[in-house]
């Protein structure tokens, strides 16, 4: 597995202020916004990664980007979907684990 | 522009076109929130215009609810006086609120999308606008050239929200 930089310095200093400022604003906004966040920021972590063009593959993690990003502001007016956006985004990134691990075994 | 046309044509806009916005328009939009009604007419809001790509760029990063990059922000404040009690504490939100609506259904009138805002960390939009202690950010109004055109989102019906001499005892028309 490679081990090289995907997110750029700039890049990490925008996700941070976007953690942090989530962080506070959360503690009065409704609970839901703080999973919106969540998937929000991760979104915006592969947008920097995929920026940076330093993916060994960036297929999966661009998939899901577009997947997160087109279904996300469904929160406000379709929660069921919003949340088997939520279930589909942990189970893909459960299987893409688990093929990584499997891929770092065989090639250990 | 009719007024009705105004209030029932604007939408909130978040996908705006790169085109600035001119200062002319900004100008007017800062006369229509200085024309707002304000509670003792104490007119305690200050208005913040942020176009510069530098300042643009910092506020949006602190905003977790802004999602693409409008060509101006007016943040609008409260200038609160010390020991506000609760009273005056509502009053600022409601006066700032008022003074945004002026705003964005006079963006509207001019063909400028808007949407107000609260998602964002006051305590680095103070920061960053180098507003004084007293000063708080109350309210964000993105504004730009709309790159969108949504649809409106379904509303409640009057009989369900509007009652005549007590509650519960609907509206007729």
């Amino acid at each position: 597995m490679s081990q090289r930089m995907v997110v750029s310095e700039e890049g990490l200093y925008e996700v941070l202020a976007f953690l942090v400022s989530s962080a506070q604003i959360l503690v009065n906004e409704p609970h839901l916004y703080g999973t919106f966040r969540l998937i929000d920021g991760a979104s915006r972590l592969i947008g920097f990664a995929l920026e940076s063009g330093q993916l060994e593959d960036e297929e999966f993690l661009r998939r899901l980007k577009e997947d997160v990003d087109e279904r996300k502001f469904l929160l406000m007016t379709d929660e069921d979907t919003y949340f088997q956006l939520l279930e589909d985004s942990t189970r893909a990134m459960a299987r893409e684990m688990k093929k990584r691990a499997s891929a770092q075994e065989a090639g250990a | 522009m009719d007024v009705m046309e105004a209030i029932k044509g604007r939408r909130s806009i978040r996908q705006f076109t790169d085109r600035p916005v001119e200062r002319e328009k900004l100008e007017r939009l800062l006369e229509a929130a200085r024309w707002a009604p304000s509670g003792g007419n104490l007119q305690r809001w200050r208005f913040v215009v942020v176009t510069s790509p530098s300042q643009r760029e910092l506020v949006k990063k602190f905003a977790p609810g802004i999602f693409a990059m409008p060509a101006a922000f007016i943040v609008v404040c409260a200038d609160k006086e010390p020991d506000a009690n609760p009273w005056k504490e509502a009053l600022y939100l409601a006066d700032c609120s008022i003074a945004s609506q002026n705003i964005m259904l006079t963006a509207y009138e001019m063909g400028i999308g808007t949407c107000v805002a609260l998602s964002y960390a006051k305590s680095a939009i103070s920061e960053i606008l180098e507003l004084p202690e007293n000063v708080e950010p109350m309210l964000v109004v993105t504004l730009g050239y709309p790159a969108e055109d949504p649809e409106p989102p379904p509303r409640f019906e009057l009989s369900e929200m509007a009652f005549e001499e007590r509650y519960g005892q609907e509206w007729k028309p």
